[in-house]
């Protein structure tokens, strides 16, 4: 080997290195991006266990879980979460009671029914539906559904759980619509060529062919949808009022987890005072709960996504 | 039974007929809401949109009250919160269908980002409120509002990216490494030119949804009643989803038509955003076909 | 209208390119069948008879599956089909105005490319049908029926005990028969079947084709194949399709040793197609 051909090598080599080294400074940069969401999860973790636990030092588990009365502002201070638990409760079947079966019959509508005309008008409509922001919602519940309300049920309270249900119920309606919609676009279409060759009809094939099939994905669209109206605030906080009631009536005031959250950090407490630190109990309690909400649906849809592959 | 409709047939046909138009009617529900919804706030806020309304401070007279300072927070806001979540939420996606392989690490990172992305934004509000306000001693700053914002979007960027990354084909990539590229020259100079349309509506999307948001900004204390316009990522700062807020729960019935108007600037906005997104989306499906 | 179990009454006397020995069942006279401006079917006419195998053979995009699928009228959810002419079942006209779809498809049932069980159990796959037409009531009358119905598919013996498992836990032939009982449990008095064996081995084809054979004394069977070895085999009629136009329809004997066409012996010996 000549000498200037083995110089060329060692600079290519050089050179090599070089370039090794960079593409691995770029590698583990991305890799540092991508643990952000890794991180944040720790994060929300973390604060939510570690203020929570000063909260708990004062106030034991169980009278927390299992109180009735929530009054974190009046004397005497009662810590009991089961009338927010209540209210969102209250919050939440309303709204399913809506968003659930409008948004299925919508999802066979969209996926069975309407030409691929209307399907292409109607889309758009319903992405402009997901896309409004909450707080917007929460001032139509104000402004007309509440009235609505007080027309047919004249005792309804300006602020009531019914208000806000209903429009927690049309805000997610959106959401299980298009995730339906997948779950029943994802059921092969030999599934119904095979019901409409047995001499089915068309609401025979859906109801007792498609949806059945697309089962596990519909349940999944739905504990999603529910999860996301626990979690719902702005639209609550307009409608329903920040009064913990324990109450299953549907036209009076109540306050949800999160509203209370808002309204806690709205006013003008003090940080580290025992009322502040209940907001963090609470959230740690909502965040628990829509977790295993969402986890519930992940697992239901990657169920459901299997038996299809 | 002949192959003609027998009194059996008809009456199974009535019934998949009337559960077609059930079906129909539901659909249409959702149409009529957005269409009374849109015509509500139209009625009540299209009276006061005018420029002193846009060009004016929050003042206790409804006739003189404007959002300006809101605007002026929102667009700050936006901003901030792009610039700290879309370099961020590109890498990552890089980083997951360009580098990572199957296994452990990648899986985790992806069960994790689905599970933020079903996490209330409230619950972003009180990480925000514990981390960046008080443990960062950001204070009511447009910064902390811009990295909680960031935060709570991160999780769509991200799977959105991923989707517009994922959607170039991997003959360019192999053409890109058989010129002699690296790995980082391959996606730099070809894999993010072709993503960038899909990774911009997703973007945009994304912001559009930061812009709506009011939950979080209440907890890391955006003001609702400010008398001026932000100047640095430390001013205090209003929102205009917060000033909606504010006005819709007041009693007076100026202040809830000033909420209309507010809002109506919102979805302005909004559509705009929406309209550049289905916009960009369309010339990247055609650059493709 | 119920006259399968009654016997031949016409003596068989057809003039006609086509002469089928036995009364014909299914007839299509002058047919058209064009999506959109595409012509799938030019001017076909055929006299299919009764409880035999016809094959219908031809290269792939010739119109095959369309022609099957008028039978039974499955081409009904194509909202640009058009339909010219006349394909009568028993005499009437399937087309015709007040004949209902779904009263075709209980008389008419069909077997698919893939097999296609609905993800229920194996017993709920063969009752389904049933139960949604009234055919056998519910109870006893069902259980029997669809246990004959297992059994003509020969399928019985291999699931009798696990009749509550799902019908995708078969194997792909196994799943395949499970359909052919699934539409025999309707009772029907044809059967057409779209390229049945195409994503099957090469046993479980055979047993399918076994099976044809056996199903031919109380069924009267459409079949379309890609596979002229089969359509061999099975059928009794073989008809060759070109492009939408009938070319050739006589006994498959004829078709495969002295077809009269030269386009069909082109293609069946392997020079085109």
């Amino acid at each position: 080997m000549t000498s200037s051909a083995s110089n060329k090598l060692k600079c290519g080599l050089q050179r090599q290195r070089g370039r090794e080294w960079r593409e691995s400074a770029i590698r583990s940069g991305l890799l540092m991006c991508a643990l952000v969401s890794v991180l944040t999860t720790a994060a929300i973790i973390g604060v939510l266990a570690f203020e929570s636990s000063t909260f708990f030092r004062e106030v034991p588990v169980t009278e927390f879980l299992f109180g009735t009365r929530w009054a974190p502002l009046l004397e005497p201070r009662s810590f009991g979460v089961l009338p927010l638990l209540c209210g969102t409760l209250l919050v939440v079947a309303g709204a399913g009671l809506i968003a659930l079966p409008m948004g299925l019959g919508s999802a066979i509508y969209l996926s069975e029914f309407a030409s691929s005309r209307m399907r292409t008008l109607l889309k758009p409509v319903l992405e402009v539906l997901a896309g409004i922001p909450t707080v917007v919602y929460g001032y139509f519940a104000l402004t007309f559904i509440t009235p609505l309300l007080q027309d047919v049920f004249p005792s309804t309270e300006v602020y009531n759980a019914a208000s806000g249900a209903i429009v927690v119920g049309i805000m997610v309606l959106p959401m299980v619509t298009s995730l339906c919609d997948d779950a029943l676009r994802a059921v092969p279409d030999s599934m119904r060529t095979a019901g409409y060759a047995l001499g089915a009809t068309q609401f025979e094939v859906t109801t007792r062919v498609l949806t059945p099939a697309a089962l596990s994905g519909i349940l999944a669209a739905f504990v999603l949808a529910l999860s996301r109206a626990v979690g719902e605030t702005m639209a609550v906080t307009l409608a329903s009022g920040s009064t913990p009631n324990l109450t299953l009536n549907p036209l009076e005031q109540i306050q949800t987890m999160t509203s209370f959250i808002v309204s806690i950090s709205k006013g003008d407490t003090p940080a580290g005072t025992i009322e502040y630190q209940s907001l963090f109990a609470v959230g740690a309690l909502l965040f628990v709960i829509t977790l295993a909400m969402n986890v519930a649906s992940n697992r239901i849809m990657r169920r459901f996504k299997e038996s299809y592959e | 039974m002949t192959i003609l409709a027998d009194s059996r047939l008809r009456r199974r046909w009535a019934i998949s007929g009337a559960f077609r138009w059930l079906c129909r009617g539901i659909t249409m529900f959702g149409v009529l809401m957005l269409g009374v919804l849109i015509y509500q706030v139209a009625e009540a806020g299209l009276p006061w949109l005018d420029w002193q309304f846009i060009t004016s401070l929050p003042s206790r007279f409804p006739e003189k009250a404007g959002v300006k300072p809101a605007i002026w927070g929102t667009v700050w806001l936006v901003a901030l919160t792009a610039l700290i979540s879309v370099p961020v939420g590109i890498a990552a996606a890089l980083y997951l269908e360009e580098y990572a392989h199957k296994g452990r690490i990648s899986t985790f990172i992806e069960v994790n980002i689905s599970n933020l992305a079903g996490v209330p934004s409230v619950v972003y509000g009180i990480l925000g409120l514990a981390v960046f306000v008080r443990w960062f001693a950001l204070g009511h700053s447009v910064l902390a509002g811009a990295l909680t914002m960031s935060l709570l979007i991160l999780p769509v960027v991200i799977t959105s990216s991923r989707e517009a990354v994922r959607a170039v084909p991997d003959s360019l990539r192999h053409a890109a490494l058989a010129l002699g590229s690296t790995r980082w020259q391959m996606i730099r100079y070809h894999v993010i030119p072709a993503a960038l349309p899909g990774i911009l509506t997703g973007v945009i999307l994304s912001l559009s949804r930061a812009i709506g948001e009011t939950a979080p900004l209440i907890l890391v204390g955006a003001a609702v009643y400010i008398g001026f316009t932000p100047d640095s990522p430390m001013s205090e700062f209003a929102v205009l989803p917060l000033q909606v807020y504010e006005w819709s729960g007041r009693p007076q019935s100026e202040f809830r038509e000033l909420a209309a108007a507010g809002i109506l600037v919102l979805l302005v906005v909004l559509v705009v955003m929406n309209a550049s997104a289905v916009y960009l989306r369309h010339r990247f499906q055609k650059g493709r076909s | 209208m119920n006259n399968l179990e009654t016997p031949v009454k016409q003596p068989v006397e057809l003039e006609a390119p086509v002469a089928p020995r036995r009364r014909t069942i299914l007839e299509t006279r002058n047919l058209n069948v064009s999506y959109g401006e595409k012509a799938a079917i030019c001017r076909v006419s055929m006299e299919i008879p009764e409880k035999q195998v016809t094959s219908i053979i031809g290269p792939s995009g010739c119109g095959k599956s369309t022609l099957l699928r008028t039978f039974n009228r499955m081409n009904d959810f194509i909202p640009s089909l058009k339909i010219t002419g006349d394909v009568l079942y028993q005499d009437q006209d399937l087309y015709a105005p007040g004949v209902d779809p779904v009263g075709v498809r209980r008389h008419i049932g069909m077997v698919f490319q893939k097999p296609n069980p609905f993800p229920k159990s194996i017993y709920q796959n063969v009752a389904w049908g049933p139960k949604l037409n009234g055919v056998a009531g519910s109870g006893q009358n069902l259980d029997e029926l669809v246990e004959s119905s297992l059994r003509r598919a020969g399928l019985w013996g291999e699931v009798k005990d696990r009749l509550k498992e799902t019908g995708l836990a078969l194997s792909g032939g196994q799943q395949q028969r499970l359909c052919i009982a699934r539409a025999l449990a309707m009772q029907p008095a044809v059967l057409l079947m779209d390229e049945p064996c195409s994503a099957l081995d090469p046993i479980s084809t055979s047993r399918i084709e076994d099976l044809i054979d056996e199903l031919k004394a109380s069924y009267t069977i459409v079949i379309v194949t890609h596979n002229m070895q089969q359509a061999a085999r099975v059928s009794d009629l073989t008809a060759f399709l070109e492009a939408g136009t009938l070319v050739e329809f006589q006994e498959t004997e004829e078709v495969f040793t002295r077809p009269r066409e030269r386009r069909t012996e082109e293609y069946v010996t392997g020079r085109f197609g």
